[in-house]
């Protein structure tokens, strides 16, 4: 399986005030195209730091990030949008999905914020249109299609954000507790979705959780304590069933 | 989904803040436009007033023109015949008429005021005055009105003098003499000039030369040409024409025997009778001494300073209204990049970069912008549209008080371009005032935006 995210010796710290607080302390960590993993810890031991750092939103005080076969960490911030734009997805525990916008405006805006379309030939762009609402439609949102996100419920939001980060076609998608704010039903719900996801389109999750349902889901099992990989562990990774 | 769709959907997020920046906006602009009118109407109708008064060019003797607030007599245009049909051929020049302007006693029962008298030729003054349309009681004069004169409304008011009433002048002669003439009035006028208003007589051209002793002369010929916004050029053309091989003299006139001259005082006869002593020498109207010329706006720049300035004036209040409808902008979107930090971390998140973040709030501030520049233009056209077909009466006052020829009632003036003016004039200040939020909001970092609560 080849890699589509590398991960070498990397460190991060914040400044508390005077104090340095390190993040992370030298974590090695390889994603393979089309794994399901689940990146574990308690609060404070690196992993959305080390998911930021993944998704090019953040940089490393040390070490490498190889996304898609790009060594990441010492770009600039312009190229790093456009990774971020054509290589990764993101899941957010909040949605954080456009209000103003329908559930396909959603789900179409990164490729218009990623320059997907302008990128595009005729016959690539025609696909890319219709891709919004194909996606929508598999997640079970083809009479939401027009519909606000204000008018919609948790779960129908997180099937929208989840098309969202689909749309693109993404390296990889990072997902920072997709299931904090559902219910446990709609949250297994989307995890199904996610993980046929996973298994139809090939596409390849890592989530950042506390959560046993999104692990109970995941076929590999990271955990971070206090900024280093204490356990990788594979799993059946089929939610229990 | 274009940029466009984009901003307009992101004012109307917040529908009540949006309405109160919009409200802000429009009414500054509202306010601009409607006093931009009221400027421009002022300006437009003491332009026209100006004109109807002065005509586009005046034409003196050398010398009149610094010495025109005491209405000289003994710097006149001489061979005044001629000089008219040398203008009157001269191409661009629509019409011309010449004036006596001087100043006297007139005296009427037992009460005795100082007046404006002007001779005129009734028709062509008429012509580029409109004399006729102005009268208000009587008639208006005509050539055979030998002695015949029309006097000023408040004048004839002051005076409690009224149509077929004998008006008698005492003035000097343009030699320095006095003199004395008996008028009847003719007609009763009411213009838009408050010195013929407050003081006027206007009689025959003829019979001022006969009084004055001007044979073939004038003080002044007003000439009017195709396009007022041309007259600096027709002034040149004029002056060109008339004093093509003149050398100019800048003194009065000196006083020149009539033995010299083929002129015959004509007072001569009459001042024995008349009691008054007929000196050896009379004045004698220029005839080689070549003309100044002055155009409406330099006769009256003093008026239109006064504009300028009151110009400069609203000036600083639309600035003041701009950076009040700015400030509403900036603070609103402020406010928006504030709430949606969250979202600019998601954008920056799905590939956007700072420049696109700019542009999303910079529309969003241009929608702004154009939404309330556009209201506020349309609504303070149709206010001063309104106004410019209904006007508004100020009554004889304001003329009175300001000696400014408007006429009692004022139509503000919706000038197009002003609009257009206007609209790109809010359209700026709303996304100068965006730059700031949106400048913030681009320069933010994802992780920082993205943990924002």
């Amino acid at each position: 399986m080849d890699a589509v995210l590398e991960i070498r010796g990397l460190t991060k710290s914040y400044e508390l005030g005077h104090l340095r607080a390190p993040a992370l302390r030298g974590v090695d960590l390889t994603i393979g195209r089309g794994e399901f993993t689940a990146l574990v810890g308690p609060s404070g031991s690196g992993k959305t730091t080390l998911l930021n750092i993944a998704g090019c939103l953040d940089v490393p005080d040390e070490g490498r990030v190889i996304l898609a076969g790009e060594e990441v960490q010492n770009l600039k911030s312009g190229r790093r949008a456009e990774i971020r734009g054509r290589s990764i997805g993101f899941v957010f525990q909040t949605f954080n999905l456009i209000p103003v916008l329908t559930a396909k405006e959603n789900a179409e805006y990164p490729l218009i914020l990623g320059g997907h379309y302008r990128r595009a030939d005729a016959q690539e762009k025609a696909r890319l249109k219709k891709r919004p609402a194909e996606l929508l439609t598999e997640l079970g949102l083809a009479e939401y299609l027009n519909r606000r996100p204000n008018d919609m419920s948790g779960g129908q939001r997180q099937r929208v954000a989840i098309a969202r980060a689909l749309v693109t076609e993404p390296a990889v998608v990072l997902a920072d507790e997709p299931t904090a704010n559902l219910d446990s039903s709609t949250g297994t719900e989307i995890m199904k979705l996610l993980k046929e996801m996973n298994e139809r389109h090939g596409a390849t999750f890592l989530f950042a959780t506390h959560d046993p349902l999104v692990m109970s889901f995941c076929r590999r099992i990271v955990t971070l304590t206090d900024g280093r990989i204490s356990d990788d562990r594979t799993q059946a990774g089929d939610g229990g069933r | 989904m274009n940029n466009l769709k984009l901003a307009l959907r992101g004012v109307t997020r917040n529908k009540r803040r949006t309405l109160m920046t919009l409200s802000a906006i429009t009414i500054a602009l509202m306010t601009m436009v409607i006093l931009g009118a009221f400027m421009d109407g002022a300006t437009k109708q003491t332009e026209d007033g100006v004109i109807e008064i002065t005509g586009h060019v005046q034409l003196y003797a050398p010398g009149y023109y610094d010495e025109r607030r005491t209405l000289p007599t003994d710097i006149a245009i001489g061979d005044l015949d001629h000089t008219l049909a040398e203008i009157r051929g001269m191409g661009g020049v629509v019409d011309v008429t010449p004036q006596i302007n001087f100043g006297g006693l007139a005296i009427h029962d037992e009460k005795q005021m100082t007046g404006l008298f002007s001779g005129i030729e009734p028709e062509s003054a008429d012509r580029i005055h409109g004399y006729t349309d102005k009268v208000t009681q009587g008639r208006y004069l005509t050539d055979n009105d030998v002695d015949g004169c029309l006097i000023g409304y408040r004048f004839a008011e002051l005076l409690g003098i009224g149509v077929g009433d004998a008006l008698t002048y005492v003035t000097q002669t343009s030699y320095g003499a006095l003199t004395a003439a008996d008028l009847t009035v003719v007609g009763v006028v009411k213009t838009m000039n408050p010195m013929i208003d407050e003081a006027g007589v206007l009689l025959r051209l003829e019979d001022a030369q006969r009084h004055m002793e001007l044979p073939n002369a004038a003080t002044a010929i007003i000439v009017t040409g195709e396009d007022a916004d041309k007259s600096v050029e027709l002034k040149e053309s004029l002056l060109a024409l008339l004093n093509a091989g003149v050398e100019l003299k800048t003194e009065p006139l000196q006083p020149v025997t009539p033995e010299t001259e083929d002129v015959v005082p004509l007072f001569a006869e009459e001042a024995p009778t008349g009691g008054f002593e007929v000196p050896d020498e009379v004045i004698m109207a220029p005839t080689k001494e070549g003309f100044e010329g002055y155009t409406w706006y330099e006769l009256n720049h003093l008026i239109f300073d006064l504009i300028n300035q009151k110009d400069q004036m609203l000036d600083v209040l639309r600035a003041v209204l701009l950076i009040l409808a700015a400030a509403m902008i900036a603070n609103t979107m402020l406010t928006n990049v504030f709430e949606r930090t969250r979202e600019i971390g998601v954008m920056m998140a799905m590939g956007a970069k700072g420049r696109q973040v700019l542009l999303v709030f910079l529309g969003e501030a241009a929608a702004l912008g154009i939404i309330g520049s556009l209201a506020g233009v349309a609504l303070g056209a149709g206010i001063g549209l309104v106004l410019q077909s209904v006007g508004i009466n100020l009554g004889d006052a304001y003329s009175s008080l300001t000696n400014v020829p408007m006429g009692q009632v004022f139509h503000p003036l919706v000038a197009p371009l002003r609009l257009v003016q206007f609209f790109l004039l809010g359209f700026v200040v709303s996304v100068f005032a965006g730059l700031y939020p949106a400048a913030k909001a681009a320069r933010m970092l994802p992780t920082k935006a993205l943990r924002f609560i």
